[in-house]
C-alpha cells in the first residue's frame, strides 16, 4: 500500500516536471516561476493558442489525447445518472466531485452558481497534471 | 529555369528539399545561416549551389534576384522577414515567386501594393502555397461551381494530433499580438477573436467553438467574389476557447516577442509523427437563395501536403501553364480541383446541400 502511494507521488512529481517544462517552453516563463497552484488563465496568462500548443506537446510526450474538458468528462462518469450541470450551472453534486478530484482549487471560487465554463478558468497547473495522469490511467486500464 | 529555395534549412524548407530531390529538380539552397546551408549540401545532391542571403536587407536583393527565375520562399514569419523581398521581386521582370505564408495581412498588403506592378512586369507572385489556404482555395473553387451571388464563405479548421512545426508555432503565437480584419458587410473590418466567435455544429459531431483566425484564403475569396461575409476560423472545444483573448493585440511588442520565440524554438514533428497528423477543413458557402453548401476535406501529414503544393505549382510554372501574372491565388493555376486535391492526398469526404 505504502509502495503504491510512493509510486503515485513520484508519478505526480514526474508529470509536474514535464508539464512545467512544456509550459516554460510554450510561454517563456522560467520553470521556477511556475508552481502547481498557479491558475493557467489568470496567473500564467495562457491563451488558447498556448493551450493548444501545450496540449499537443503533452499528447506527444505521453501518447494520449488530452482535452481540457477531460475533468468534466470524469465528473460526469462518476456521477452516473445524477446531473453534473443544469443549464450550464454545476450542481452541488457536481461541485462535490470536482472538489474531491481537484482539492487544490480555490474554494471561494468553487461554489454554487459557478458555470461549467467558469470552472475552466480556475484550473491550475496541478489540475492540468491531474488531467494528464487521469488520461494515462484511463489508457492503461484499456490495455489491461 | 533557375530555381532557388529561400529558408531551405527550416522545418518545411527541408521537406521541400526532399520533394525537389525526389522530382529530380536541381535548385539553389539559400538562407541566412552559412553553417546550416552547407549542411544541406551533404544531404541533398539535387542542390546545385548555395547562397547566403538575408532577404530582409533590401541592398542584397537586386543582385540575388537577377540570378534566378523562380523563388520558393519559406522564410517566415513573412510579415517581418519577407516584405522587402516581395517588393523587389514584384519590381523585377518575368520572375516567379511562391511562398508558404499563412499570414492574412501580409498576403492582403502584397496584392494591394504590388499586383499592378507585378502584372506590368510579367511577374507572378503566389502566396500561401501551403496546407491551409491552397487547400481552401481549391475546395472553394470546387464547391462554388454553378453557384451565383455567393453571400458568405467560411473556412473552419479542426486539428487533431497535429503538433505544429517551430515556424508555424511562431506564426500562431504572433497572431495573438496582431490586429486583423476579415470581410463583413462586403468590406474589410476589424475582427475580435472573442466577440466574433461562433458555435458550429456539423451533422455528426459535437458543437465546437469557431474562433476567428486570420488565414490568407480570406483575401483569396475577396479577390474573386463580392461575398458580404468571409472568414476563417479554428475549431476549439468550448473550454479551450475560453482561453482566447488573454493577450491584447500589440504590434509594437512583436519584434521582441519574435526574438524570444526564436530562442525557444524546439523541434517539429518527426516524419513518423507527421503520418499520424489529422486535420479537417470544413468550407461552407451560402448563396442569395439561402442555399448552403458544405465540403469536408480530410488531411494527414500537413507539412508533406505543403511540400506537394509547392511541387505541383513548380510543375505548372515549368510547363508554362500559369499564364496570368500579378499577385494571385494558388488555385488559379489549376482547373481540375478534384484531381489536384487527390494528388495532394486530401480526401474530399462529404458535401452537404442544405436549403433553409
Amino acid at each position: 500500500m505504502e509502495d503504491t502511494w510512493y509510486n503515485l507521488i513520484m508519478e505526480e512529481e514526474k508529470v509536474f516536471e514535464n508539464v512545467r517544462a512544456v509550459i516554460e517552453k510554450s510561454i517563456g516563463k522560467p520553470k521556477s516561476e511556475i508552481q502547481p497552484k498557479h491558475t493557467l488563465f489568470d496567473e500564467l496568462g495562457i491563451d488558447s493558442i498556448d493551450l493548444v500548443d501545450i496540449l499537443f506537446e503533452l499528447e506527444f510526450l505521453y501518447g494520449v489525447e488530452l482535452k481540457i474538458s477531460d475533468i468534466e468528462k470524469k465528473a460526469r462518469e462518476q456521477l452516473g445518472d445524477t446531473p453534473y450541470e443544469i443549464e450550464g450551472y454545476i450542481t452541488a453534486e457536481g461541485l462535490q466531485v470536482i472538489q474531491d478530484f481537484l482539492p487544490e482549487l480555490n474554494k471561494d471560487q468553487l461554489k454554487e452558481g459557478i458555470t461549467v465554463h467558469q470552472l475552466v478558468k480556475v484550473f491550475t497547473v496541478q489540475s492540468l497534471c491531474k488531467i494528464v495522469i487521469f488520461r494515462i490511467e484511463e489508457e492503461n486500464a484499456k490495455k489491461v | 529555369m533557375k530555381i532557388v529555395l529561400v529558408g531551405a534549412y527550416g522545418y518545411t524548407g527541408r521537406i521541400i528539399c526532399e520533394m525537389l530531390q525526389e522530382q529530380q529538380i536541381r535548385f539553389t539552397a539559400a538562407g541566412k545561416d552559412e553553417g546550416q546551408i552547407s549542411q544541406l549540401l551533404a544531404c541533398f545532391p539535387a542542390i546545385e549551389a548555395t547562397k547566403i542571403i538575408d532577404i530582409s536587407q533590401p541592398e542584397m536583393l537586386p543582385d540575388f534576384i537577377a540570378q534566378f527565375d523562380l523563388f520558393i520562399n519559406c522564410a517566415g514569419p513573412f510579415t517581418e522577414e519577407s516584405q522587402e523581398f516581395v517588393k523587389a521581386v514584384a519590381n523585377s521582370e518575368k520572375k516567379y515567386y511562391l511562398d508558404i505564408s499563412g499570414e492574412l495581412n501580409y498576403v492582403r498588403r502584397s496584392r494591394e501594393n504590388y499586383h499592378e506592378t507585378a502584372k506590368a512586369n510579367q511577374t507572378l507572385l503566389i502566396h500561401a502555397c501551403a496546407f491551409e489556404s491552397f487547400i481552401a482555395d481549391l475546395g472553394y473553387q470546387l464547391l462554388s461551381k454553378g453557384m451565383n451571388h455567393i453571400k458568405s464563405i467560411k473556412t473552419y479548421y479542426h486539428f487533431e494530433k497535429s503538433r505544429p512545426s517551430p515556424g508555424t508555432k511562431i506564426t500562431m503565437k504572433l497572431s495573438a499580438l496582431r490586429k486583423f480584419d476579415m470581410i463583413k458587410n462586403s468590406a474589410w473590418q476589424v475582427i475580435s477573436s472573442v466577440s466574433d466567435q461562433e458555435t458550429v455544429k456539423w451533422r455528426d459531431s459535437e458543437p465546437l467553438q469557431a474562433v476567428p483566425y486570420p488565414l490568407p484564403e480570406v483575401a483569396f475569396f475577396h479577390w474573386q467574389t463580392q461575398a458580404e461575409q468571409i472568414g476563417s476560423y479554428m475549431l476549439l472545444e468550448k473550454e479551450a476557447s475560453l482561453f482566447v483573448g488573454t493577450k491584447t493585440p500589440n504590434e509594437a511588442a512583436i519584434p521582441e516577442q519574435l526574438e524570444l520565440l526564436k530562442q525557444r524554438k524546439g523541434s517539429g514533428p518527426s516524419a513518423e509523427e507527421r503520418k499520424q497528423q489529422q486535420s479537417t477543413l470544413y468550407i461552407e458557402i451560402s448563396g442569395e437563395d439561402s442555399q448552403k453548401k458544405r465540403l469536408r476535406l480530410i488531411c494527414e501529414d500537413m507539412y508533406q501536403i505543403t511540400a506537394s503544393c509547392i511541387g505541383l505549382l513548380v510543375d505548372q510554372i515549368r510547363a508554362g501553364k500559369c499564364h496570368e501574372k500579378g499577385v494571385l491565388r494558388p488555385a488559379v493555376c489549376f482547373s481540375d480541383e478534384r484531381t489536384v486535391l487527390q494528388k495532394l492526398g486530401v480526401e474530399v469526404q462529404q458535401t452537404e446541400e442544405i436549403g433553409e
